[in-house]
C-alpha cells in the first residue's frame, strides 16, 4: 500500500498509509477503535475504494483485479455471522464452491478441529467453534494470503488459545497472514511484525522486541502512590527513565535500568513525603508501547 | 419528573418517536389507505350500477327501458364480451334476450350483494314491460366470486413470497455482514441474486400448485385457458416482484426499514390492484396508474387466462408491464445494491 487515503465526509479515516507485508510472515495491525484498521483491510479486500493511493495484493492491483485477488486470499471478518441454519459442513461446501481449487470440506473441518461438529448447525456452535469455522471458510480456496479481522474478539481464553494454534499452523505452512487485534498478547504470540496505526497513520512498526526496546525500554517500574504527591515531571526527569505516564494513582516508568530507577524513585518519594503502596518491576509489553505511542488506552477510540 | 412511571412512559414515547417505521404505520399508512379506499368506494349518490346487455338482443324496448333508468349504467356487448365483463366484475348483471315474447334472461351472482341489487334494479326498470324477467343465476364454474378471487390470491401470494422472501433475507444477510463476507470471495455476485430468484420461482410454483389444487378440490375452480400460459405469467410475476424485492433491499441494513417499505408497497397494491374486488370502482384517471402496477398486471393476466381462456399473445399489455418492472426495478436495484 502506498499513500493510502480513505476520506469519509471531512475526515480521513486512513490518512496516507504505507504498508508492506512480506510473503510468508504474520503481520499484525494494531490500533485503538477508529484507528482505521478495518477500513485498511476493506481496501485490501476490495470492499472499499481508496480516495487516494494504491493497493497491490499478490502483484495485482485493487480494486481493478478484485476477482483475481479474491481467488488468492482468504478472509475472516470481524463479527461475520455465517448462515445459522446451515451445518458446518454445508457452510464449507458453500464457500468451497466459490473456488477452483482448495481442500475438501472434511480436510477443512479437520484443519480447524471441527470434525465432530460437521453436522451441527452453525447456530448451535459455541463462539470459539464459529470463529474456527470462519477460519476454515477463509481457507476454502487454499489462499496465499489470509486476512483475519480481530479473530479472537469475544472468545474465552481456552477458545482463543485453540484459535491461536490454528493461526500458527497457517504461518508454519508458509502462508502470509495479516491480522488486526486489540490484544497485545495475541500480537506478541502470533506476529512476526507489528504495525501500529492511529488516526489512519502508521505510528510505529517492527518486531515486538524492537518496538518495546525502541519506545519503552526493557522494563516498566510501577509505583502506586497511597498518599501525598509524587510529581510526574520529577519522575520523568530521573536518570534512566525513558518514558513516564500515570494510570490512576500508579506511575509507570519505562527504563532499561529498572533497579536503579526504582531506587531513585523511592528516594524521590521520600523527599516528597509521598507514601508508596504497591511497587513492582515488570517486563515492558506491547501495551506499554501502544500507550506511549498513541497517548491513550487501547479500545478508547 | 423522577417518578419511575413517568420515566418509563417517556422511554416508550421516545422509542416510538425515534422509530420511523412505527411513525409511518401509525400515522402515514392509515392516511394513505384511507385515501386509496376513499377513492375506490367514494360516495356517489344513486351511483349507477354497470350491467351489460347482449347486443344482438333485437328487442329495442328492453334496451331502451334499461338505458332510461338513471340507476343503471347499460353496456352493450357481444355475448362473449358481455360474459367477460361479468366474470371480471366490470358488469354486475348480464341481460340476454330470448326468442319471441319470452322474458329477458337476467344473469346475476346471488352470492354478491351488488349483483343482487343490480338484478333488482333491472327488474324494477322493466316493470310494465310485456313480460317479466327470467332469473338465471350464474352458478357454473368460471362465473362465481371464488373464480374471480382465486387469481387475485395467486397474484398476492407471488407478491408477498418474493418481496418478503428476497427483501428480508438480503437485508438480514447485510445486517449480519454475511453479504460483506461473500463479497470478498470470488463468488459471482450475480449468482447470489439469481439463486434467490430461482429459489423463489420454485417456491411460488409449489404454493401455486397447493392453492389451485385446494381451490379445484373445494370449489371446482378451474381455468378456461392454458395451464402453461398461467404458469408463464406466474413466473413473469415472480421475476417482477423479485426485482422489486432486490430494489427495496438494495441499500438498507435495517429489517424494520425494509418491512416498512415492503408493507407499503404490498398493502397498497393489495387494495388497489383488484385482488379482492374489481378495480372498476376506481375513476378512470386512477385506473391508468393502477394498470401500471405489477400486481394489477399479474392479476389481470391470470384472470384473463383463467376466466376468459385468453392466450399469452393477447396479454401483451400485462406482460409488457411485468417485464418492464423486472427490467426497471432489477437494473436500478442492482445499480444501488450495497454489499457492505
Amino acid at each position: 500500500m502506498r499513500g493510502l487515503v480513505k476520506r469519509y465526509g471531512d475526515r480521513n479515516v486512513v490518512d496516507g498509509l504505507d504498508l508492506d507485508v512480506e510473503a510468508g510472515t504474520t503481520v499484525g495491525l494494531l490500533g485503538p477503535n477508529g484507528a482505521g484498521k478495518t477500513t485498511t483491510l476493506e481496501m485490501i479486500q476490495g470492499l472499499t475504494t481508496p480516495t487516494a493511493g494504491t493497493v497491490e495484493v499478490l502483484g495485482l492491483a485493487q480494486p481493478r483485479d478484485r476477482e483475481a485477488i479474491a481467488r488468492r486470499i482468504g478472509v475472516a471478518l470481524q463479527d461475520t455471522s455465517l448462515p445459522e441454519k446451515l451445518t458446518a459442513h454445508e457452510t464449507l461446501a458453500l464457500f468451497r464452491s466459490f473456488y477452483d481449487r482448495g481442500p475438501d470440506e472434511a480436510s477443512l473441518l479437520s484443519d480447524v478441529d471441527l470434525e465432530r461438529q460437521a453436522g451441527t448447525l452453525v447456530r448451535a456452535l459455541s463462539g470459539g467453534e464459529r470463529q474456527r469455522l470462519a477460519l476454515a471458510c477463509a481457507l476454502a480456496g487454499d489462499p496465499e494470503l489470509v486476512i483475519l479481522d480481530e479473530p479472537t474478539t469475544g472468545l474465552d481464553p481456552e477458545a482463543r488459545h485453540r484459535l491461536w494454534d490454528r493461526i500458527e499452523a497457517l504461518a508454519r505452512g508458509g502462508r502470509t497472514v495479516l491480522l488486526t487485534t486489540h490484544f497485545m498478547d495475541e500480537a506478541t504470540r502470533l506476529c512476526d511484525h507489528i504495525v501500529v496505526i492511529d488516526r489512519g497513520k502508521v505510528i510505529a512498526r517492527g518486531t515486538t522486541d524492537e518496538l518495546v526496546r525502541t519506545h519503552v525500554g526493557s522494563h516498566v517500574v510501577e509505583l502506586e502512590v497511597l498518599s501525598g504527591t509524587l510529581a510526574a515531571e520529577a519522575l520523568a526527569s530521573l536518570t534512566g527513565v525513558r518514558i513516564s505516564r500515570i494510570v490512576g494513582r500508579t506511575h509507570r516508568l519505562g527504563t532499561d535500568h529498572a533497579d536503579d530507577v526504582l531506587a531513585r524513585a523511592r528516594a524521590l518519594a521520600g523527599e516528597s513525603e509521598a507514601t508508596l503502596g504497591r511497587v513492582a518491576i515488570a517486563p515492558a509489553t506491547l501495551e506499554d508501547v501502544f500507550l506511549v505511542l498513541a497517548g491513550r488506552g487501547l479500545g478508547d477510540g | 419528573m423522577r417518578h419511575p412511571l413517568i420515566q418509563l412512559l417517556l422511554v416508550r414515547l421516545r422509542i416510538f418517536q425515534r422509530e420511523p417505521e412505527a411513525l409511518f404505520w401509525t400515522f402515514g399508512f392509515p392516511l394513505v389507505l384511507t385515501l386509496v379506499l376513499g377513492i375506490a368506494f367514494r360516495p356517489i349518490e344513486d351511483e349507477p350500477l354497470p350491467v351489460v346487455i347482449v347486443e344482438d338482443a333485437g328487442d329495442d324496448t328492453t334496451s331502451a327501458r334499461l338505458e332510461a333508468d338513471p340507476q343503471l349504467e347499460l353496456l352493450h356487448a357481444s355475448h362473449d364480451e358481455a360474459r367477460r365483463l361479468f366474470v371480471r366484475g366490470r358488469a354486475l348483471a348480464l341481460v340476454e334476450m330470448q326468442p319471441g315474447d319470452a322474458a329477458p334472461r337476467v344473469r346475476s351472482d346471488p352470492t354478491r350483494p351488488e349483483s343482487r341489487l343490480a338484478r333488482a334494479r333491472i327488474e324494477r326498470a322493466l316493470v310494465g314491460a310485456p313480460s317479466a324477467i327470467e332469473d338465471a343465476p350464474m352458478r357454473e364454474p368460471g362465473t362465481r366470486y371464488v373464480d374471480f378471487v382465486v387469481p387475485g390470491l395467486v397474484g398476492m401470494n407471488v407478491m408477498t413470497v418474493c418481496l418478503w422472501g428476497i427483501g428480508w433475507n438480503v437485508v438480514e444477510a447485510r445486517s449480519r455482514k454475511l453479504l460483506r463476507r461473500l463479497a470478498v470471495t470470488p463468488m459471482k455476485r450475480g449468482h447470489y441474486l439469481l439463486a434467490f430468484l430461482l429459489a423463489h420461482v420454485v417456491l411460488v410454483l409449489v404454493t401455486l400448485a397447493v392453492i389451485l389444487g385446494f381451490a379445484w378440490a373445494s370449489f371446482g375452480v378451474g381455468s378456461a385457458g392454458s395451464a402453461l400460459a398461467y404458469v408463464v405469467v406466474v413466473i413473469l410475476g415472480c421475476f417482477a416482484f423479485s426485482a422489486m424485492g432486490v430494489l427495496l433491499a438494495s441499500r438498507t441494513d435495517n429489517v424494520e426499514v425494509l418491512s416498512g417499505m415492503v408493507n407499503a408497497a404490498s398493502l397498497l397494491q393489495l387494495v388497489a390492484s383488484g385482488v379482492f374486488f374489481s378495480t372498476a370502482r376506481f375513476p378512470e384517471w386512477a385506473l391508468t396508474i393502477l394498470r401500471l402496477l405489477p400486481l394489477t398486471a399479474l392479476v389481470d393476466a391470470l384472470r384473463a387466462i383463467a376466466l376468459e381462456g385468453r392466450g399469452l399473445l393477447e396479454l401483451s399489455v400485462e406482460i409488457t408491464v411485468l417485464v418492464g418492472w423486472t427490467a426497471l426495478a432489477g437494473l436500478v436495484g442492482l445499480r444501488l445494491f450495497r454489499w457492505t
